[in-house]
């Protein structure tokens, strides 16, 4: 448990860094939030609406003042007001999280299972040609922007089949097809990453000693080189979630789903600077979570691994 | 072709189990011809006989036994003759009917133990993964099964040890559950590939007992495919030697090793440990030994050195090396010797300066060795100690031409101006008896051997007095090794050098050094002149540890009896 | 978006006396046996002309409107037909070729650059030095790269240019991390270690022996990373954070032509096909650079 703790530990440094570099990077590098706020003015009063919400908002005061300020608030669960919507940022965030959390969640189920399925089904495949096909797909998978898979998917299901609405079709439908568009490229990835892992288990010796006891090509792949070749990738799942998290900015464009993507686009366009610390300092939170749960995990599937060393 | 020196054995009843009919096999390269691997195969093995399969690496000698269990990788393909086994012709079997053969009537065991098992399952579940495969028995019975040949194979505790994870147990332990998986369905012949070249030799002598025994109590018929002539010699009735793809020499094992009759194999014999002795191997290094005048200066004194490891994540520390001390004197080799974790590499890596050690201290020509981690003010030391390491592919920057890496280390040590260097190297070259034209070629066209005299020519290239030799020839083949210790010697002659010689293998030790120290567990166990050590070992461990020499003494058939071996040896 | 890790699957030198099964013939016989590969390298070449030379393949104005062409379908005259301006779209995608790929290479260039000197810097020095720079790159990695490149662009503002150096800031850590990890490894390399003998300085012999083994992979792996930084770059235009409107860029195109999806899918769907051929391309000749390794992108 030692081990775990020092996790623990690891995973609140994540966190906090996460914060602090947004926190530096948002309100120091671009002068100040109030800049945006009043780019529509214009005239002589500018510099004194201006000094008016630099005084409101506190940036008039020293940085490190600002950051302890900040850091506390974040720690209360306050990340400052929404410049636009004059409302907490973390409500503001909070309110689009469910949206987006079904989304992710429904995209890296479908990722994990196309990705398995294929990688399988290409070690399975004895068909020289269909072979060669197959393995062509998750690269291409890779290689699909996930804003054009939503594009032509909205295209055919919405235009041609009419199946789900065009616009935020709030039905599970529309959340099926969005989460499809996202779970392309993390489809492709994994199944990327897994076929490589099963080429690799099925040289090593102890597949070869399991084929000469006889067992089946499926029973070899399945009892014995799978689930060796399956730890990178579970491994690595924080990362996958990480990229569906970042997924979800396009997706939610494309189909017009009112997520945290959305809001955080709409966000950096309009130099909402609170609501983009929430959304750096939540991704950063999700990762740690999802390690933390990775690492856990981990030693119930592989032995020689303990969570006391 | 197939091949008129072997002659297929009776056997002891008359019909063979497993006949192998003039078969050939080759691998299909893209874009180029395909390679022959087997050409012509013939053999015969009887039920309750070993049949040892005797060659180098790319003899062909691994495919021979894919070719038996149907396994060869998908560019290899059998392009003539047959394998009947016990009247069933197995070539030209599907993939389907193919797998009720294999781990059913055929038994594997691969080659390293450790690698040989999946890191996930417990290796009860793994043993019983052949029945399964069969659907032979219910799940309780399968365990049954399983814990009785557990204890059959010498496996203690079977109920503790059916959950348990391959990473738990040592390699000698996972061979013999690899070996009761292979018994589980009772098999009439089992394929063995090198089943002990990963194991320590006194573990390997256990295993090899344990597969004579297989074969006595079961009347089980094994193919044995092994690089250790010795080891051939030692447990088989029947030998055949693999070069190219062909059998060159074949038949009873007495009569092989009697009368090799083929050049190679001759060759292979000369190589191997077999009829090993200490005393004549001993005897031999004395007359080197004498010509070293008796006050001839130390230049290694190791004084009580210890290093201990911390372990990970806070169990025991670790004692890699414990207090020990000894002296080299000038021209003379030291021989150490250890099996895997006695810590010798510990002990030759804290010699070399690469390495800090925790207590005592390393001189050299009465200077102290020191570390740094970034090897920073070490040039000096470097001068006078060169290293040669174990494997040469790892050795050598594979990016390097031979000159760039002779010339490295004479840029280093400042060897005069660029003309001066490559007179050197040159000169280099010549005494590590490679070819000049080999200067401009990179290290990844050239062979282990010609590799490993890179390696040497590079370490003799400061004109150091003292080499430290990492196990020089324990990746090499045979007869490679024999080439590579001969050049050792003749180096040692004539430049008057001073060797630390590392080496798991015993035979190899006794027959290089003028003093021995022997590691075990860190500690040194007995230290003497090799002719002491070797003919009156004091401790029970180097007493194993000579008897467990492939060859050397043992039930073997036909083993050439060395003249000088002790009473002691052949009683425990 | 960024190399995860770069694993060895092959062996790094064949076993000692096995017949050696390499194919000789060089880089020339490979592509002739593997004409995906080849068709690769065509269309890379095309596309670098494009950048260079628009002209050579759409000899009209990106730029010039013409109310009677308004969202005609694809003919001979307009390959990929015309927006709700008039424009040519296959004149625009051409002439977006330049911003897209500039910003790609850029991108990569800063990843590179700086993400290979911090990993060198760590893996030399090790120590607290190393513990501290893998902490920065761990932070760095923890928050999905696109909401990285988002809070970058929100404090430099929009441009394709700021697109570019924010994906390159981005990728940095994922160069570092790599950089490091082989300069590691091959560290412990034996001949690396075995150079000390020849009497040496640490510094000479990190760049003869580690620095040039080291960046091998790391290079191959920016091959990879401009793929990823083409798809990056044009989906930070696609959300309308990079060049403003009229100007040809291939994200902007797609998203432009979002608007007549239900339609006029062409307008939208034919310079994205240009973007995934173009990154499918950029694999393909990473992954031959990359052989015997497998680089994870995500």
């Amino acid at each position: 448990m030692a081990r775990y703790g020092l996790r623990l530990l690891y995973g609140v440094i994540v966190v906090w860094g996460a914060f602090t570099g947004a926190f530096f990077l948002l309100y120091v590098v671009p002068g100040d939030a109030a800049g945006g706020l009043t780019a529509g003015a214009d005239g002589a009063d500018v510099k004194q609406l201006l000094a008016e919400q630099r005084e409101l908002l506190g940036l008039d005061r020293p940085v490190w003042v600002q950051y302890w300020d900040a850091l506390t608030g974040a720690l209360r669960g306050d990340f400052g007001q929404s410049v636009y919507q004059r409302r907490p940022a973390v409500e503001v965030y909070f309110e689009s999280f469910p949206e987006t959390l079904k989304l992710a969640f429904l995209g890296l189920l479908l990722a994990v299972v196309l990705g398995v399925t294929l990688s399988v089904v290409i070690e399975l495949t004895n068909w020289k040609w269909a072979r060669e096909l197959l393995i062509s797909l998750p690269p291409v998978a890779v290689s699909l922007p996930p804003f054009l898979v939503g594009l032509v998917l909205l295209q055919v299901f919405a235009f041609q089949l009419h199946w789900i609405k065009a616009v935020g079709d709030p039905g599970f439908g529309g959340l099926l097809i969005a989460s499809a568009a996202l779970a392309v490229a993390g489809g492709g990835s994994i199944s990327q990453l897994l076929t490589a892992n099963l080429r690799g288990a099925l040289t090593s010796p102890y597949v070869e000693t399991a084929r000469n006891w006889g067992l089946s090509r499926f029973d070899v792949l399945v009892r014995h080189a799978l689930k060796n070749a399956a730890l990178p990738v579970i491994t690595s799942l924080g990362t996958t979630v990480g990229v569906m998290v970042g997924g979800t900015v396009l997706t939610e464009t494309v189909f017009s789903r009112l997520g945290v993507g959305r809001l955080v686009v709409d966000a950096v366009d309009g130099r909402d600077m609170p609501v983009v610390l929430v959304a750096v300092t939540i991704s950063a939170v999700i990762f740690v979570v999802v390690n933390l749960v990775v690492d856990a995990v981990h030693p119930l599937l592989d032995k020689r691994i303990s969570w006391d060393g | 072709m197939s091949s008129p020196e072997y002659v297929p054995s009776p056997g002891r009843q008359g019909k063979p189990l497993l006949r192998l009919r003039d078969v050939s096999a080759e691998f299909a390269v893209p874009g180029r011809a395909a390679v022959p691997v087997l050409d012509g195969v013939g053999l015969d093995v009887a039920a309750g006989s070993i049949l040892a399969v005797v060659g180098e690496s790319g003899s062909g000698k691994s495919t021979l036994g894919r070719v038996v269990t149907g396994t060869l990788p998908e560019n290899g393909r059998i392009t003539a003759g047959e394998v009947v086994l016990g009247g069933r012709t197995l070539t030209g079997l599907s993939e389907r009917q193919y797998r009720r053969v294999r781990g059913k009537e055929i038994g594997y065991i691969p080659q390293d133990a450790l690698l040989g098992l999946n890191p996930l399952l417990p290796v009860g579940v793994q043993a019983a993964e052949p029945l399964r495969a069969h659907g032979v028995g219910s799940r309780a019975e399968r365990r049954e099964r399983v814990l009785d040949l557990f204890a059959k194979v010498g496996l203690r505790d079977p109920g503790r040890l059916y959950g348990r994870y391959p990473h738990e147990l040592s390699g000698g332990m996972c061979q013999r559950v690899l070996i009761a998986a292979a018994m589980s369905t009772r098999p009439r012949l089992l394929i063995a590939d090198e089943p002990t070249t990963a194991l320590d030799v006194t573990v390997q002598r256990t295993i090899l007992d344990l597969l004579s025994g297989l074969v006595e109590s079961e009347d089980l018929a094994i193919l044995l495919i092994t690089h250790d002539l010795g080891v051939a010699a030692e447990r088989a009735d029947d030998i055949a030697v693999v070069k190219d793809g062909r059998i060159v020499r074949g038949g009873r094992t007495a009569e092989v090793v009697a009368e090799p009759g083929d050049p190679y194999t001759e060759d292979l014999l000369r190589s191997s440990s077999l009829g090993f002795s200490g005393r004549q191997a001993a005897t031999a290094r004395l007359e080197y030994s004498r010509t070293v005048p008796a006050d001839s200066p130390v230049v290694v004194e190791a004084r009580r050195v210890g290093k201990t490891f911390a372990s990970r994540h806070g169990s025991d520390p670790v004692t890699a090396v414990a207090d020990a001390s000894f002296q080299v004197r000038r021209g003379t080799t030291l021989g150490i010797v250890g099996e895997s974790g006695s810590g010798k590499t510990t002990l030759v890596r804290v010699l070399a300066g690469l390495t800090p050690a925790d207590t005592g201290s390393v001189e050299i020509d009465g200077e102290p060795v020191v570390h740094h981690r970034r090897g920073a003010g070490q040039a000096g030391l470097y001068r006078k100690v060169q290293m040669v390491y174990q494997d040469p592919f790892a050795s050598l920057n594979p990016r390097s031409t031979v000159r760039a890496i002779l010339d490295e280390p004479l840029r280093g040590h400042r060897y005069g101006s660029a003309r001066e260097r490559a007179g050197r190297i040159t000169e280099l070259l010549e005494v590590t008896g490679l070819p000049a034209a080999l200067a401009d070629r990179y290290t990844a066209e050239l062979s282990g051997g010609q590799r490993q005299r890179v390696a040497i020519a590079r370490a003799l290239a400061p004109r150091p007095d003292v080499v430290v030799l990492d196990e020089p020839v324990s990746a090499l083949d045979v007869t490679v090794q024999r080439q590579i210790l001969g050049l050792l010697d003749s180096l040692q002659r004539e430049l008057g050098l001073t060797y630390v010689f590392i080496s798991h293998d015993l035979g190899v030790i006794a027959e290089v050094s003028d003093e021995i120290v022997v590691l075990n567990h860190g500690h040194i166990v007995e230290r003497g002149a090799a002719l002491d050590v070797l003919t009156e070992p004091r401790t029970d461990y180097v007493k194993e540890l000579l008897t467990s020499i492939p060859g050397a003494a043992g039930p073997g058939p036909a083993v050439l009896v060395g003249p000088g071996r002790s009473a002691t040896e052949r009683n425990t | 978006m960024t190399i995860l890790e770069a694993k060895e699957t092959g062996a790094s030198a064949p076993p000692a006396g096995k017949p050696r099964l390499r194919a000789r013939g060089g880089r020339a016989a490979g592509l002739l046996r593997s004409p995906g590969l080849l068709v690769a390298y065509l269309w890379i070449v095309v596309i670098l002309l494009a950048a260079v030379h628009p002209g050579l393949f759409a000899t009209g104005d990106p730029l010039r409107q013409d109310a009677s062409q308004m969202l005609l379908a694809p003919s001979p005259d307009h390959l990929f037909g015309t927006d709700d301006f008039g424009r040519d779209q296959f004149t625009r995608t051409a002439w977006g070729t330049r911003l897209s790929l500039q910003a790609a290479i850029i991108a990569v260039a800063i990843g590179l650059v700086s993400g290979s000197l911090v990993g060198l810097v760590a893996g030399a020095l090790r120590g607290r030095a190393d513990s501290v720079l893998m902490r920065v790159v761990d932070i760095m990695l923890a928050v999905p790269s696109l909401i990285v490149s988002l809070a970058i662009i929100s404090a430099l503002g929009r441009g394709t240019l700021n697109i570019a150096v924010a994906i390159g800031i981005n990728s940095t850590a994922g160069f570092a991390r790599l950089m490091r990890s082989e300069v590691l490894k091959v560290s412990n390399a034996k001949y690396v270690e075995a150079s000390v003998f020849a009497g040496h300085g640490y510094v000479r012999r990190l760049f003869k022996h580690v620095v040039p083994n080291a960046s091998r992979s790391v290079l191959a792996a920016a091959t990879m990373d401009i793929g990823t930084a083409i798809l990056t770059v044009a989906a930070l235009s696609f959300l309308g954070l990079g060049a403003p409107p009229p100007t040809p860029e291939w994200g902007l195109l797609v998203a432009e032509g979002r608007t007549f999806i239900g339609v006029q899918w062409w307008l939208s769907l034919l310079p994205g096909l240009v973007i995934v051929v173009t990154v499918l391309a950029v694999y393909r000749v990473g992954r031959s650079f990359n052989r015997g390794r497998t680089h994870v992108v995500a």
